[in-house]
């Protein structure tokens, strides 16, 4: 599966990129840190999955993942927060701090499917 | 009360003549002259004059105003108008000369000082000012007194034994003619044009008619004068300097009028001592009214300032507190959540049970590491709001509350980060509290916005009994509402439950 990291604080960054490398069948195929590069990549390179920072989603992280889901609707969005918190829309959320190879493949596995 | 830029266009107009009067030089000369001549003629007209001396004498003031207004080169215009003014059938011709030179000398030295107290200080507005003023007055004053009845004792036009009590009456009718005319010109030369709602029309009216009444009844003599006192006190702080030196002008006429009504026109040497009583009267009745005039506008511009002052150190806090948490969320929390990702890679190579064991009771304490610099990042200012709002933000608060909480109203509309900012960390705060001591088994909150600000009331049905004490988390909740201007208050009977409430006002930016 081809991941795209999108997180704008450097050192996460490395650190979930070492996470997605960890996990089996996973491989990041870009890293970006900010969100209108993220919905370029989408685009250009229409990765299976992205891994967006919800800090850096802005004020509504629902509206990110549509934007996500406009440049590429096959690929899914999930979000990573420093500090977790309700948002409208149906992209999972994840503590940053729980981040492993484990949740990924979890809630890879757990995605609704996709129509075509 | 008198605003501020007021105060900058009095100090300005020292330096800046209005623009037609620099246009032409030479009618300056003659407006100046014209004036000092028609006040002088006024002054013996109504009697208040004499050709030595006066009760209050007018070109003075008149003089010394011009130059103060327009520049000391206008001095031409008041050495003709003296000339022109000179009573020839009465006193020596070299006489009159020495007296006008005098007088000449005496609105220059005037505006000289006056101007240069000007580039400090405002003149009708700061009591530094109000003194200098007095000073160039009494200074000038003090010249033609000396050099007035000298030169006319040297002519043969007075007797050189009388000279004292002439220069006496001499120095206090000119000062008189100064104390009316500078600070009256100086207020109503400035740059903003007056505008009276009616309302304030009104009690201006109704002001000078109180005062001329007074004046009128005390000028025959069935009441004291001084009763006047207390109304000019009211219009110095209610109207500024223009009501102020307008008022104490209209209350001078009509007690002058009424002492030259009384007692026939002034001749110094018919001089009664009813003058010197009205003099002083005069005196006493313009400094004070400077005095307060000064010292109100001084209070009023310190208070607008501290307030100004107050709103930047409090705007300045709240920024420093954002770039905290900013800096904290981009730093160190950044670095301990992926320091704790990694770890969490790492302990899956960890084979042996006592290397598992270690591994779970590190990632443990970096965890309750984040949480607390989580916390701390929270309370120095929450990103939570300037993404969510106060609303969603205290809808999120709730949801992680242990102890249920009801949120019985929040607002549609947030008002300014700053005074959300302050609110919401009332609610933390509060909800904090009572997961730690009140043993509550509900919470309220209840959130509202109105034009008045935003009201945070908090609620628990816990043992009750919280306390205000120094440095307590309580006491700083009351200091960031209060530094807001907003209120505070913590009803906690024992074996009741807290209610904390808190009111920020709205800020206008």
């Amino acid at each position: 599966m081809q991941v795209l990291v999108a997180d704008d604080s450097p050192v996460f960054l490395e650190a979930a990129v070492a996470v997605v490398e960890a996990s089996p069948g996973f491989e990041v195929a870009a890293t970006c840190r900010s969100l209108a590069r993220a919905v370029e990549i989408a685009g250009e390179a229409r990765p299976d999955l992205v891994l967006l920072d919800e800090t850096m989603a802005g004020a509504s992280p629902g509206d990110a993942a549509g934007q996500i889901a406009a440049a590429s609707p096959q690929t899914f969005v999930i979000f990573v927060s420093a500090d977790p918190r309700p948002f409208e829309g149906t992209a999972p959320l994840v503590d940053k701090r729980t981040l492993s190879p484990t949740t990924l493949t979890d809630l890879w596995r757990e995605r609704p499917s996709v129509q075509p | 009360m008198v605003e501020g830029p007021e105060r900058v266009a009095l100090r300005r107009s020292a330096a800046a003549a209005p623009a037609w009067l620099t246009r032409s030089r030479l009618w300056g000369w003659v407006l100046l002259a014209l004036l000092y001549y028609g006040s002088a003629r006024f002054g013996y007209a109504f009697g208040f004059s004499g050709p030595i001396a006066a009760i209050v004498w007018l070109p003075v003031g008149v003089g010394a105003a011009f130059l103060i207004i327009g520049g000391l080169s206008f001095w031409p215009g008041a050495l003709i108008g003296d000339l022109l003014a000179d009573q020839y059938t009465a006193i020596p011709v070299w006489g009159a000369i020495g007296q006008t030179i005098g007088n000449l000398l005496e609105v220059i030295v005037i505006a000289a000082v006056v101007r240069e107290v000007m580039r400090r200080w405002s003149p009708l507005e700061s009591l530094r000012g109000v003194a200098g003023m007095l000073a160039g007055i009494c200074a000038g004053t003090a010249v033609s007194a000396i050099v007035g009845p000298l030169s006319l004792a040297a002519s043969g036009g007075l007797s050189i034994g009388s000279v004292p009590h002439v220069s006496w009456t001499w120095w206090l009718g000119d000062t008189c003619g100064g104390l009316l005319v500078v600070p009256l010109a100086l207020a109503w030369s400035r740059q903003p044009r007056l505008r009276l709602t009616p309302r304030r029309a009104v009690e201006a009216f109704v002001a000078l008619a109180v005062i001329g009444g007074l004046s009128l009844i005390a000028a025959r003599g069935v009441t004291p004068a001084y009763l006047v006192f207390p109304i000019l006190a009211i219009v110095a702080i209610r109207f500024g300097a223009r009501g102020a030196t307008t008022a104490v002008f209209f209350s001078v006429a009509v007690v002058v009028w009424g002492e030259t009504d009384r007692h026939g026109h002034f001749a110094v040497n018919s001089f009664a001592p009813s003058v010197l009583k009205t003099q002083l009267f005069i005196v006493v009745l313009a400094i004070s009214s400077l005095v307060a005039t000064a010292l109100v506008t001084e209070r009023g511009a310190a208070l607008r300032e501290m307030r100004a002052f107050e709103e930047r150190a409090f705007t300045a806090a709240e920024a420093e507190r954002r770039r905290m948490e900013r800096d904290l969320h981009d730093g160190a929390q950044q670095r301990l959540l992926a320091l704790a990702i990694r770890l969490g890679l790492n302990a899956r190579e960890a084979t042996t049970p006592t290397l598992q064991r270690v591994f779970a009771e590190t990632q443990g304490q970096l965890h309750q590491a984040i949480d607390e610099l989580r916390d701390l990042s929270h309370g120095i200012h929450p990103s939570v709001l300037s993404e969510l709002g106060l609303a969603n933000a205290t809808r999120s608060l709730a949801g992680r509350s242990p102890i249920p909480v009801i949120l019985v109203e929040l607002p549609t509309q947030s008002g300014d980060p700053d005074s959300q900012a302050a609110a919401y960390y009332i609610l933390t705060e509060t909800l904090a509290n009572a997961q730690k001591h009140s043993g509550a088994s509900s919470i309220r909150v209840r959130v509202s916005a109105d034009g008045a600000g935003l009201h945070v009331v908090v609620e628990d049905n816990g043992v009750g009994g919280a306390t205000e004490t120094a440095g307590s988390g309580i006491m700083g909740m009351r200091q960031r509402v209060e530094t807001f201007g907003g209120s505070f208050a913590l009803e906690s009977p024992a074996g009741v439950g807290t209610r904390v409430t808190a009111v920020i006002p709205a800020r206008v930016s």
